[in-house]
């Protein structure tokens, strides 16, 4: 026979129609955006892993200033690898962005069309899919590329820029001004060559090696370039010496032109340091354990607020269950009764949940993605892991929570229930009190009779503020750091220049920038700084006294006295560099040092400089003696595309609502049906409806308040060290900053939150009958 | 089946407000017959009913229903004892209130193996028209009804009634007795009945008195009388 008292399960939940209706829609929606995220992750990892054979992604590649020659394609063959060109020009457009055009690939870092064809003409290209979503670029639309009309044909992502980081060293990607474009031959061939890059790619004979062999390997592979670059200009110092020694040197230097000065490595990046290739991929999968806890932390905070209205409803049917109990039914079968609609609702919910993941919330997952990352095309992926992670896991987080509070509740001994004596200590509930009026007193009852709700109720809040605060700092955070640049901008322009150039302006003043890497791997701009500088001033850089940036300071956590090690990029010179004192510059991690100390640290001629800072344009420098001018824009591109990466985070915010408004309205629900019976009492007493929502549900408020007080400061300073501990894994600094007005809308949030349960709580006062209180109590 | 109660004691509370409840009471109550514990409140008639039920442990002495010994068993054994050979029917009738009338009955029918005919039991009970209907919408009596048809649709050998007739008034009350009485005679299982109505020791087989306690005294009723003569 059929256990009877499973016929009052559809009804328990027809009782409760509206609050299960909620917390159902709830489940259903949070898991499937989660389960819907894992399918997208897990189906854009599987697609991204597979571009490593099917595209052939690069291993690595690395930059001269010149062509090549077979000496040092052959050093990188006995390397066990082949390498490929990959020239590439980076042209200025119309509208200031830079467009990175290559030729089309057929060997490596296959190019895959997301939508439309590929360029066949001459004066054809195809564009970075994100970058043309960016820039409301169609496919037939026309660019102009040197005073050239080129037609898009179609939008393309290639495996070494699946985030568009135009300099792996930058701190974000740019997809906003930053685009890779791909041509005919005869296209790239027809540009001309200002801008070029010698850019070789190698790829490995063997493409199963383990990431460590390939590490070892890129860094004997980079020596051997090195050490072979080197060579080839000992060679030449050698020949010069000779010549010199031997009175010809006059020969020798008609001799020895620019081209056959020996090709310098400029840049050397495996395709495990390549922020390009593997940002994407890391943050595919990086977010996957926040979006685990957050749905488990979800999960727990419901199923905490189950477990208090089932353990409510027991109390109320103390009297049957001890009745059964004494009948003979075992507490399994009882448990297993109480605990049937939270944890069957959950399962449903996870498997519809699922459903949604498979059919619709992948795509909008996966779309926050491609709003960020230029991905290729993908499939779903059946994912039993998500399956798991979001169905079965958090049936068991009720599961578990249900039956800790029941095995403890149910295990008493059946008179007790019949007794009505469920509670073990009873003292809480009879405190004396003295102070304050009859209503202050009532209320004070009703929320130490209720304190283990109303724990729940602090930690529900404690979450959702959490989720709140995070979703609401980053618009005014990145706003601020904004700010923070233009406002701590060293001059309006930085000119760096390719070959030193003079200038008659008198504003312009001439710096040095070096860049060295920290014990992070981090590459950190060191500037010289003129004597006297009026760009950067009140530093004390004498007797060769160095100052850090703010930034660095307090990411790195750094102080005067403190002594930094940093490292050449392609080589293992260090330099130990001692904190003299923190200057207030925000926007970026550098090192100040004064520009004789520069040219004499790093070894450099008594006239040496790189750039110039001014405040205003400097047109007397030939436009081929420039290498890039850092205006306003350049340094707020990497705060704008922050700010374009994190726009999702702003749903949090709606979650965070519905979790606020769930969490007041369950537990002030199971309060009020507690209470029905003392209700209907003060009812028949005269007692208006109003009168006992404000004895009721003020206390919630309170308690409502008390939580806000407490969490919202709280989590200010937690939020700081999330902050912290988030930031540290991204190159660069964005100080950190909360809006004061964050903390009132918080509280705006929370009390409407709070009014819009309360309003349903006072519609379930009111229907409480007066014939309550004369039923038989059962 | 017999019921053998052996030197019972039962204290509640520690040092000074530890109060001796029960203080060896020591009697037989034969298989199928009904006896009514009579007494004051506060007397023990309730304590001792609810350590025969085995929802209580006697601090000392011994319980023996037919030849098995109550002491000897641990909570699971106590609770497949209760599900085989107990009824129980209490004052508050302690209803599942999203439970109608008959499914209310089944939640006992479901403990047996070989349960009563339900049908046959809802006439039985004078529940036949209301068996569709939501404890709310049933009188007191009816509502009782419905406890003892849960109680005694398992066929239990012991039939244990802690106050049946406490809430209700003195037709209804009438009525719930003349229920057990009928019960006691159609399907033959032990009724143990705890009252403080005096007049209720006619019906009985077996009368104990319990005061402060003790048995005050343990008689036998050669005739009982039906309850329908009885009055008070």
């Amino acid at each position: 026979m059929k256990n009877p008292l499973y016929k009052r399960i559809p009804r328990e939940f027809r009782r409760n129609l509206g609050k299960n209706i909620a917390l159902f829609l709830f489940l259903t929606l949070t898991i499937g955006f989660c389960s819907g995220y894992f399918i997208a992750t897990g189906s854009l990892s599987y697609r991204l892993s597979q571009n490593y054979e099917k595209a052939v992604t690069e291993d690595g590649h690395f930059t001269f200033d010149k062509k090549i020659d077979s000496e040092l394609t052959k050093t990188v063959e006995k390397n066990n690898a082949k390498v490929y060109e990959l020239f590439y020009k980076d042209k200025t457009l119309e509208n200031g962005n830079v467009m990175r055009l290559y030729k089309l690939r057929d060997k490596v870092d296959l190019v895959e069309m997301y939508s439309g064809q590929e360029p066949a003409k001459e004066n054809e290209i195809s564009v970075d899919r994100l970058y043309a979503r960016n820039n409301d670029i169609s496919i037939g639309d026309k660019i102009n590329i040197d005073g050239r009309d080129f037609k898009v044909t179609g939008f393309s992502t290639a495996p070494d820029y699946t985030s568009l980081y135009k300099n792996n060293t930058d701190f974000m990607f740019d997809a906003l001004t930053f685009c890779v474009g791909f041509m005919t031959d005869e296209g790239f061939d027809s540009l001309d060559d200002t801008g070029i890059k010698y850019n070789y790619a190698w790829v490995y004979n063997d493409r199963g090696l383990d990431e460590d062999t390939k590490h070892d390997k890129a860094e004997k592979l980079m020596n051997a370039l090195s050490d072979r670059s080197q060579e080839i200009t000992e060679a030449i110092r050698q020949a010069y010496l000779s010549a010199m020694l031997s009175g010809n040197l006059k020969s020798f230097d008609l001799d020895i032109s620019e081209e056959d000065m020996p090709p310098t490595l400029t840049d050397f990046i495996p395709s495990d340091s390549n922020s390009a290739i593997n940002m994407a991929t890391e943050d595919v999968g990086g977010d996957k354990i926040i979006v685990m806890w957050l749905l488990y932390i979800t999960i727990a905070v419901i199923a905490l607020a189950t477990a208090i209205t089932t353990k409510s409803t027991v109390e109320q049917e103390a009297g049957v269950i001890g009745t059964l109990r004494a009948s003979g039914y075992r507490r399994g079968e009882l448990i297993g009764h109480y605990m049937i609609i939270p944890v069957f609702m959950t399962l449903v919910a996870a498997l519809l949940g699922n459903v949604l993941g498979y059919t619709f919330m992948n795509d909008v997952c996966a779309s926050m993605y491609y709003g960020s990352y230029s991905f290729p095309a993908y499939v779903p992926q059946i994912n039993a892991e998500a399956l798991l992670l979001t169905t079965f896991v958090p049936a068991a987080i009720v599961l578990l929570i249900e039956v800790i509070m029941l095995v403890r509740l149910i295990s008493l001994p059946p008179l007790q229930f019949l007794r009505r004596e469920l509670k073990k200590n009873k003292s809480s509930g009879s405190l004396p009190l003295k102070a304050g009026g009859f209503t202050l007193r009532f209320r004070t009852r009703i929320i130490l009779r209720n304190y283990q709700a109303y724990i729940v109720l602090f930690v529900g809040i404690l979450f959702a503020n959490l989720l709140l605060m995070f979703s609401l700092i980053w618009t005014p955070l990145l706003s601020n750091f904004k700010d923070v640049i233009l406002d701590n901008m060293i001059a309006e322009n930085q000119y760096i220049l390719k070959a030193q150039a003079k200038t008659k302006d008198s504003s312009a003043e001439k710096f040095a920038l070096y860049s060295l890497t920290n014990e992070n791997g981090e590459d950190i701009s060191i500037y010289g700084i003129s004597n006297g500088s009026k760009y950067v001033s009140g530093l004390d850089l004498s007797d060769g006294k160095i100052a850090f940036s703010s930034a660095y300071s307090e990411k790195y956590n750094i102080h005067p006295g403190d002594t930094v090690t940093f490292s050449e990029r392609f080589s293992s010179q260090k330099y130990e560099l001692k904190v003299g004192e923190i200057y207030d510059y925000p926007p970026s991690l550098c090192v100040f040092m004064s520009l004789d100390n520069f040219r004499t640290t790093f070894d450099e001629d008594d006239d040496y400089f790189t750039g110039y800072f001014s405040d205003k344009k400097l047109d007397d420098i030939d436009k081929n003696y420039i290498a890039a001018v850092i205006g306003r824009n350049d340094l707020t591109n990497s705060a704008d595309q922050l700010e374009n990466s994190v726009g999702f985070v702003k749903l949090f915010a709606i979650f965070a609502i519905a979790v606020y408004i769930l969490m007041i309205y369950i537990l002030s629900k199971m309060i009020t049906e507690r209470n029905s019976r003392s209700i209907s009492v003060l009812k028949i007493l005269g007692y208006k409806s109003n009168e006992i929502s404000g004895l009721y549900n003020f206390s919630t408020g309170a308690v409502v308040l008390i939580s806000m007080a407490v969490s919202i400061p709280l989590l200010g300073l937690l939020m700081k060290y999330l902050y912290f501990a988030v930031m540290q894994n991204y190159n660069g600094w964005v100080s950190f900053f909360i809006a004061p007005e964050i903390y009132p809308e918080m509280a705006a949030i929370g009390c409407l939150c709070f009014l819009a349960a309360y309003l349903l709580e006072m519609r379930r006062i009111r229907r409480i009958a007066m014939n309550e209180a004369i039923k038989d109590i059962e | 089946m017999e019921l053998k109660l052996e030197n019972i004691h039962k204290s509640f509370g520690i040092g000074e407000n530890r109060t001796e409840v029960l203080k060896g009471i020591s009697c037989t109550i034969e298989s199928g017959s009904i006896c009514v514990l009579l007494g004051p409140s506060g007397s023990g008639k309730s304590t001792l009913l609810n350590i025969i039920g085995g929802i209580e442990t006697a601090d000392e002495g011994n319980i023996y229903i037919g030849e098995e010994k109550l002491g000897n068993m641990r909570e699971k054994s106590l609770s497949q004892y209760r599900r085989k050979h107990l009824g129980y029917v209490f004052q508050a009738y302690n209803l599942v209130p999203d439970l109608t009338v008959k499914e209310n009955i089944e939640v006992g029918a479901y403990l047996s193996d070989d349960p009563m005919k339900l049908d046959e039991m809802l006439n039985m009970l004078g529940l036949w028209e209301h068996r569709d209907k939501m404890p709310n919408q049933l009188s007191g009596g009816q509502q009782q009804r419905t406890s003892i048809g849960r109680a005694i649709i398992k066929r239990p050998e012991i039939l244990l009634c802690d106050e049946p007739t406490g809430a209700l008034d003195y037709k209804t009350s009438k009525d719930i007795l003349k229920l057990i009485e009928e019960v006691n005679r159609t399907c033959g299982n032990t009724v143990i009945m705890v009252t403080h109505n005096d007049a209720l020791k006619s019906m009985a087989d077996r009368v104990i008195k319990l005061r402060d306690g003790s048995i005050r005294s343990n008689k036998t009723n050669e005739a009982r009388t039906p309850v329908e003569e009885l009055d008070w």
